[in-house]
């Protein structure tokens, strides 16, 4: 016979919620190689800012020590073709780099989120041109036009940065439209166009947020490809002009003098590499971190 | 598989592709003539035999007709024009012999590219969890985040010069004159390919992983076929499908790269030209250049495009 | 009867997690007779679709076959090479899965997937193609010669799993196990393949291993029927008389809770309270006792083992229906809530 009791409540024990954040900021912290990049480019941006205000020696000071000579006491890493202190080039050098890889993805955001967002959200004839410019852009050959640019308008810091947003801002306005695209499905849009919200609301209070992640993996990956790129301009003698100090072109003194003077060319091209590589692991570890999908 | 809907795709694609590069020559041929009139002409000359100059290379038209000339000319006779430094250097045949030599390198490196990152992905793929997958996994990223010039030097100082001094000179590797057979040809391409054969690998690792969890690979186990054949047959073309879509930006990428490995190997090369004739104010040579990167990097991408459809059996247009 | 073809003793299989070691199958026994049709049913989470992957040792990672024999004709799979597995498989004892579109190579043609299911155990290129055609008839697929040359994206769902079905006889196995062939297929295409199936065992005298959670796949097909819960088997026997007569009231539940077209309107949608249980840490003593509605003191310590309750039944339970009716009044239930029956509610007052 049943009896009027009332039934005891099935106790289950529910994990700790978690939102996306904050899950994903935990998983960052675990990532060592993610960790090991960080403290660099902590490192790093302390250099940069040290330099503004001091340097061992000026960097643009020619002859203080023989021309070529390897690394010594007063010189740690050296001294290059024109007998300038390579330690004191190579913290300058620094700022350049972040500048440019900072500097350029700034810019991209602000121009290939909005185009799009617009482009994917909206569709229609809009996203068909957006479309077929991204895909025009996408023929290309961005080092060779980049090039171009730069000697046409003058080989400045801005007309750079200016250069490599031309040539690269497709990448996040494509992606940015393949979010749009896929989460204006999403029913909670549907739910916010029913509820009378108007488009405004729905890209920047919606979809903007919920595509937040892999925008941001983007711009973070997008900066070691643009440093690499200016690293290739400089290098071929149409980025940065002398007595500026960027890493591209000390390397590429440095390969001219490789087989009597290897000191001048492992510097720049070591700060090169470990920049880059610190910067592709944190942009990987970022994009495990935001991505549901992984394990662990 | 060439279906109307192909046909059409591809004449698509085509015309996507001429226009492109009508596009980016054009903009690039105006704003190099937007340059004070004299600055494509280095030499000091007045007067008459100025005028001369200018006539000789047309430079005296509007600059529509100039265009206009250029293109025909480029589409009937396959003329790419005249050096501007270099009087009485036809562009074209130089253009010629400069690809063959960037087409060895940047054919060698994109082989090597796609073979060897294929291959260590699979591998790493197989041998998840290991102390092989670890290793590759690091390295690989490491390998694509240094510039192909850090990695030119290192081999340069490795093998030009350590070795060179330990051995006493018995095993050297040949800088400067270049003589184009392959025991030159390998050190480059190397450089040139290393970057993004780690890419290809991390990415064929991922896709392999990726495909071997899905439920066709559990019903070919279940079929009884051997691990390999599973592997070559029913994972590797499914895993190749993403691989196939960064084949373009790769060579793309090669392309570009190689502008700055010639340069650092001395190789004798489109790469090395444009540059160079950037820095020489030779404008007549880095239009034409151009013109034809820009048409390389179109054929490059409708060719992965077509590739797309012959991996992927459910693409058809 | 004839010996049987497939004896399973004592299987277990493990997954071991961060959390500790789930237990997906925890001494499962049973046999399978030569032409028969068996059905294992129950919910998700009962352990049914990792038994049947563990009889071919295809148990995905990190899951591992921890204990057992799975005795096929004299040998022991368990014990058998891994080479010996891979000849086995697909020619011996053959599997067909639930989804056919994400079961076949989106990349190769369908034909060809069917070939080299021969192919790989020894039939020449040209002769598996004749038979592929053959096959592709013989699951009334039409236009079978043109078929062939498709990808699995040019077929449509109840076709897929056709050729499915086609591929897992290809080789003329003795068994053919079947994980859930229909779920992912709309209703009437069903009972096509349903009907197939029957026929196909007839025809071939191939046992068939069918695993579902539908009732009634299991009394359209099945003559005998294995019920699962929380890994272990809880019920066992012949369809007709199991599903006259459940002994366990988990079977007597599950039977229970099918939707009837001719209920009368206002009568309830019956399901069994609670939720799966947890395979981490199942429940001590008895595994269903938290929703059982007849549970008594003993089903909270001691967990049952298999016995005969009935002629022909064997079931894990230390109540059984019988008594259930008999002193419990088990028919007047309307709701299937834990301790409905037995009024028993361990630590609380009754």
């Amino acid at each position: 016979m049943a009896t009027a009791v009332a039934t005891r409540a099935i106790e289950i024990e529910m994990p700790e919620q978690a939102s996306l954040w904050s899950d994903a900021w935990r998983r960052l912290r675990r990532n060592r190689l993610a960790l090991i990049g960080t403290i660099y480019l902590v490192f790093l941006v302390a250099v940069a800012l040290v330099s503004l205000v001091w340097t061992p020696y000026r960097m643009s000071a020619i002859g203080i020590a023989p021309t070529y000579q390897g690394p010594t006491a007063a010189h740690l890493l050296g001294v290059d073709s024109l007998g300038r202190d390579i330690l004191s080039r190579l913290m300058v050098g620094s700022q350049i780099s972040l500048i440019v890889g900072v500097g350029t993805q700034v810019l991209v955001l602000l121009v290939g989120v909005p185009i799009g967002l617009a482009a994917g959200y909206y569709r229609g004839w809009f996203d068909s041109v957006v479309t077929f410019v991204i895909n025009v852009f996408y023929g290309i050959p961005d080092v060779l036009v980049a090039m171009i640019m730069v000697f046409l308008l003058g080989p400045s810091l801005t007309n750079i940065i200016i250069a490599i947003v031309v040539t690269r801002w497709m990448d996040m306005a494509r992606l940015v439209r393949g979010q749009a695209l896929s989460l204006r499905e999403r029913e909670f849009v549907e739910a916010g166009r029913a509820a009378g919200a108007r488009p405004i609301k729905m890209l920047f209070g919606h979809i903007l947020p919920n595509a937040l992640g892999p925008i941001i993996v983007q711009a973070t990956l997008g900066v070691p490809g643009a440093i690499l790129f200016e690293a290739f301009l400089s290098f071929l003698g149409v980025g940065v002009q002398p007595p500026m100090p960027s890493w591209g072109s000390m390397a590429s003194d440095g390969v001219r003098a490789i087989e009597f003077a290897p000191h001048i060319v492992v510097a720049p091209s070591i700060a090169l590499s470990v920049t880059l590589i610190a910067f592709n692991f944190l942009g990987d570890g970022l994009r495990d971190a935001l991505d549901p999908r992984s394990r662990r | 598989m060439l279906t109307r809907g192909m046909a059409v795709y591809i004449g698509q694609r085509v015309i996507l592709i001429a226009f492109t590069v009508l596009a980016v020559s054009s903009v690039v041929f105006l704003g190099i003539h937007r340059l004070p009139g004299d600055a494509l002409l280095n030499e000091k000359v007045k007067g008459p035999a100025y005028l001369a100059l200018l006539h000789h290379y047309g430079l005296d038209e509007p600059l529509y007709v100039q265009y206009k000339n250029y293109i025909v000319g480029i589409v009937t006779r396959g003329d790419l024009g005249e050096s501007l430094v270099n009087r009485g250097l036809k562009i074209g045949p130089l253009v010629a012999r400069e690809l063959g030599v960037s087409a060895e390198v940047g054919g060698l490196a994109l082989i090597f590219t796609i073979g060897l990152g294929i291959l260590l992905g699979v591998f790493a793929a197989v041998r998840q969890n290991t102390w092989v997958d670890y290793l590759l996994t690091t390295t690989s990223v490491i390998g694509y985040s240094m510039p192909n010039f850090v990695i030119a030097a290192f081999l340069i100082l490795f093998f030009g010069v350590w070795l060179g001094n330990i051995t006493g000179g018995t095993f050297y590797y040949q800088l400067g004159a270049w003589s184009g057979d392959i025991g030159q040809v390998w050190l480059p391409a190397f450089a040139l390919g290393f970057p993004y054969a780690s890419y290809v690998a991390r990415l064929t690792r991922a896709s392999m992983l990726e495909v071997i969890r899905q439920d066709y690979i559990r019903t070919a186990r279940a079929k009884g076929l051997r691990e390999t054949t599973i592997l070559a047959r029913h994972a590797l073309r499914n895993a190749l499908i993403p691989v196939t879509t960064i084949l373009g930006p790769l060579t793309i990428g090669i392309i570009t790269g190689s502008v700055v490995i010639e340069n650092v190997f001395g190789i004798p090369g489109l790469g090395k030209e444009f540059a160079q004739s950037i820095l020489n104010r030779d404008y007549a040579i880095v239009i034409g250049v151009f013109t034809m990167y820009a048409g390389m990097v179109g054929l490059a991408n409708l060719l992965v495009d077509l590739g797309y459809v012959v991996l992927d059996p459910r693409i058809r247009y | 009867m004839a010996s049987p073809i497939l004896q399973v003793r004592h299987l277990k299989t493990h997954f071991p997690t961060h959390q500790g070691t789930v237990r997906a199958v925890d001494d499962v026994s049973f046999e399978l007779y030569p032409g028969e049709t068996l059905g294992i049913v129950g919910e998700s989470g009962s352990g049914k679709s990792i038994t049947a992957l563990s009889l071919l040792r295809l148990v995905p990672d990190p899951g591992r076959i921890v204990g057992g024999e799975i005795i096929f004709k004299n040998d022991d799979i368990m014990k058998m090479s891994g080479e010996d597995v891979r000849e086995l498989r697909g020619r011996d004892i053959a599997m067909i899965f639930q989804d056919p579109q994400s079961s076949l190579n989106p990349v190769l043609k369908v034909g060809y997937q069917i070939d080299e299911a021969m192919i790989s155990h020894g039939r020449p290129r040209s002769e598996a193609r004749t038979r592929t055609i053959e096959l592709l008839k013989r699951v009334r697929i039409p236009a079978a010669e043109s078929r062939v040359n498709d990808f699995p994206h040019q077929l449509s769902g109840g076709m897929r799993q056709r050729a499915m079905i086609a591929m897992g006889l290809a080789n003329a196995p003795q068994i053919l196990i079947a994980d859930e062939p229909t779920t992912a297929l709309d209703v009437t295409v069903q009972a096509q393949i349903l009907e197939l199936l029957g026929d196909l065992n007839r025809e071939l005298g191939t046992a068939i291993v069918m695993i579902t959670h539908n009732m009634g796949v299991v009394a359209g097909l099945c003559t005998r029927v294995i019920v699962m819960y929380a890994g272990r088997i809880v019920e066992q026997g012949p369809v007709d008389t199991i599903f006259e007569n459940p002994q366990h009231p988990y079977t007597w539940s599950l039977l229970r809770s099918v939707p009837r077209v001719d209920a009368l309107r206002h009568d309830r949608l019956r399901s069994i309270e609670g939720i799966a249980p947890d395979l981490l840490r199942p429940p001590k003593g008895c595994r269903f006792h938290p929703r059982c509605p007849f549970r008594i003191e003993k089903c909270y310590t001691d967990e049952p083992e298999l016995m005969n309750v009935a002629p022909d039944d064997l079931a894990a339970c230390w109540v059984t229906m019988d008594r259930a009716r008999k002193e419990m009044n088990a028919d007047a239930i309307t709701d299937i809530r834990p301790g409905a029956g037995s009024g028993y509610h361990r630590g609380e007052v009754g």
